[in-house]
């Protein structure tokens, strides 16, 4: 789809001249899963789009596996995001595709307790497992979303043998590839195309039919009246990724805000939309992320291969929907960059732990959060430069699940033969048995900054709901306060969902799309 | 008062007396001093202080192995380079907080020189900057764990960025 960069219906803000008819049935804020997805349903229907991404439009050609280039054209500050106390640390996309671009292809279906969990707890309508089932189908079929057909990556098959020895049940993941060579470069964007993203799927699809797509623009803000929305105003990025002194007004008989569980609230925020609550940007959810790196005896490569084939739910629910906090257990890549940033030492001693690289296999486990009363995830809010920032606070209640996943990753490291271990915390060393781990886990000072915790998965913020005194947008996605103003994408969830966000992205959003379509229709 | 221009070549240039340790600046190469120089034309953030501050605390930071490497092919300079690159992509306000990061850790520096522990930003031994580096890093106080994180991914991202250093953690790079 290299094609894509020379397309008619594509403009780099920061370099062209927007058309002089600016007027949209649809204007469609990010290219990210809610997003692509959206533009390619709306498109199909016959409906005049615009899709605006903040980011670049990098294709193929651009994707060389190398980081240095990777992380600045592809994710948001360069890879550098984190949260407002810096403790954790959160990879997100932004180029056109979004987080598509770059994901490591996980797919699930929504768990069935998460959607039932929504239903009771927020009274949304038409999320049941039963509704989603086709949806689920449809995209399945649409990105080629399989179980992965060739044996796991050696990183993987750590996980796989040790949940094994420890009789914790195992499935193999879903990606959503065609044609994948098992590079294990899908965080810099695929070089051949076979990851099934937006970029390569929806968006140019969406723009054969004549969806226009502006590059490198940001949404300040939606502009209207009390009771609708009329259009937008864009501003240019520069090659940075930093706004710049050009700024243009789009009109639209529909907004859809799509730009991620940050971008979305913080275009709300800017816009100074109606918010008697004060809900808009809160309930914010991270999958916060707690990551032991083991030392194995057989070489692991742990960047090569495809990044995850392998998960563990043994944990996921492990004390009910809304107990104690339950993690899902995974693998990440290891890359030098983002590797090497992992490791809080310094000089020669950061060389010996780093050298070990090629033997080297890391566990993540994924935490979920947002179903208990101390989890209400964290608050985006603008930074004096109107910039979003997401305050997570972390509690008790996160450090008791941070410690317990520490303590289930290293036991099943070592029953997978690993020689030592070493959780990503400041205060940790290498541990050569689990009872040594073991017994300095258990008094590890668990806070912000000293315990490293990541996240690639941001969800909520503009939570969807039937009563306004609890959510921002109904459950069709509409704004409480706006008749032609949508939200779609991960910011809609009121939790966090337990699985990697994108097929509950794409279904979700790809129903909501569907049903605004037979609306504008009839 | 000298001018910062002035005082920064003064700091490099002026005679080093070796007390303990390895000084710092003796890692710097003559392409250093010569880039250093001209390098304020170069830099989009890092100011001439900033640069001196780098370049004085990156034998620590990397430690011999790596530094050794990198010698083989490129400069310290180089280093600083693609650290003020990188630092071009980050939000406003986290280029903000580097700058007060930046400041904050001339002003500690400069207290152990003014304390008379170093005549000058020359006699910094490495095992000293060591030393105030691991200080930062465990000390109970937040923001100085968190302006070690903050100098140690910098460092750490932009030199292996670079495919020189890819050896030394034995990443044999990309397939094609």
């Amino acid at each position: 789809m290299s094609l894509l960069s020379s397309h008619p219906n594509h403009i780099d803000l920061s370099r062209q001249q927007a058309p002089e008819v600016v007027e949209y049935d649809i204007i469609i804020i990010g290219s990210g899963a809610g997003g692509g997805i959206a533009a390619e349903i709306f498109s199909n229907a016959g409906l005049s789009v615009c899709l605006i991404e903040e980011g670049p439009l990098k294709t193929r050609a651009d994707f060389t596996m190398r980081e240095a280039t990777a992380y600045p054209d592809l994710y948001q500050e360069a890879a550098g995001r984190k949260t407002k106390d810096k403790g954790i640390s959160i990879l997100q996309g932004r180029s056109v595709g979004g987080s598509t671009t770059v994901n490591w292809t996980s797919s699930f279906r929504t768990p069935d307790k998460t959607l039932q969990y929504w239903r009771h707890e927020y009274a949304i309508d038409g999320l049941s497992p039963k509704k989603l089932l086709p949806w689920f189908q449809r995209i399945e079929q649409q990105l080629n979303m399989q179980p992965w057909g060739m044996s796991p990556n050696a990183n993987n098959q750590v996980l796989l043998e040790g949940a094994q020895r420890l009789g914790w049940p195992t499935k193999v993941i879903s990606r959503n590839v065609k044609g994948c060579a098992n590079l294990g470069y899908c965080g810099m964007g695929c070089p051949l195309d076979a990851k099934q993203s937006m970029l390569v799927t929806s968006i140019p699809q969406a723009m054969n039919k004549g969806a226009v797509l502006y590059s490198r623009a940001r949404c300040e803000r939606v502009i209207g009246d009390s009771h609708k929305v009329s259009g937008v105003l864009l501003r240019a990025m520069n090659e940075q990724g930093q706004a710049i002194d050009k700024v243009i007004q789009l009109n639209g008989r529909h907004v859809i805000l799509s730009a991620g569980a940050i971008g979305t609230p913080a275009i709300m925020l800017r816009s100074q939309l109606d918010d008697p609550h004060e809900l808009i940007g809160k309930r914010t959810f991270l999958h916060p992320v707690a990551a032991v790196a083991a030392q194995m005896n057989e070489l692991i490569e742990p960047f090569r291969g495809a990044p995850q084939s392998i998960y563990s739910d043994h944990f996921l629910w492990r004390d009910g929907v809304n107990g104690k906090l339950g993690y899902k257990l995974e693998v990440p890549p290891i890359h030098p960059v983002l590797g090497s940033s992992l490791i809080p030492l310094h000089g020669n001693a950061h060389h010996e732990v780093f050298s070990q690289l090629p033997y080297m296999h890391a566990s993540l486990a994924l935490l979920r959060d947002g179903f208990h009363p101390q989890s209400k995830g964290g608050a985006v809010e603008l930074d004096e430069f109107d910039y979003p920032r997401l305050d997570y606070p972390l509690n008790e209640y996160i450090w008791e699940g941070v410690r317990h996943a520490l303590l289930s990753m290293v036991e099943l490291q070592f029953a997978a033969g690993a020689t030592r271990v070493r959780p990503l915390h400041m205060d940790a060393h290498w541990y050569s048995s689990w009872s040594k781990a073991k017994s300095a886990i258990q008094k590890l000072p668990l806070q912000p900054i000293r315990s490293l915790l990541f996240s690639a998965h941001v969800m909520g913020g503009a939570v969807m709901g039937s009563d306004p005194a609890r959510s921002v947008v109904n459950s069709e996605g509409r704004f409480h306060y706006r008749d032609n103003l949508w939200v779609m994408d991960g910011s809609l969830f009121p939790t966090s969902l337990g699985v990697n966000p994108q097929l509950t992205i794409y279904a979700i959003c790809a129903k909501l799309a569907s049903s605004l379509t037979k609306q504008l229709q009839s | 008062m000298p001018t910062r221009r002035q005082f920064f070549r003064w700091s490099l240039t002026s005679a080093a007396a070796l007390t303990a340790g390895t000084l710092s600046l003796q890692w710097l190469q003559e392409e250093d001093w010569q880039r250093l120089e001209q390098a304020n034309l170069e830099f989009s953030f890092l100011t001439e202080n900033d640069q001196l501050l780098l370049v004085i605390i990156t034998p620590a930071i990397l430690g011999s192995t790596y530094l050794e490497q990198w010698q083989k092919n490129k400069n310290i300079t180089d280093l600083l380079k693609a650290i003020d690159k990188a630092i071009g992509f980050l939000s406003i306000s986290t280029q903000k907080e580097l700058r007060q990061l930046f400041d904050l850790l001339w002003s500690r520096l400069g207290k152990l020189l003014l304390a008379g522990l170093w005549t000058s930003w020359s006699q910094a031994s490495t095992e000293a900057l060591n030393s105030f580096l691991d200080h930062w890093r465990n000390s109970w106080l937040t923001p100085l764990n968190q302006g070690y994180l903050g100098l140690q991914q910098l460092f750490m991202a932009a030199f292996f960025a670079q495919e020189e250093a890819w050896p030394l953690c034995r990443y044999s790079g990309p397939p094609f």
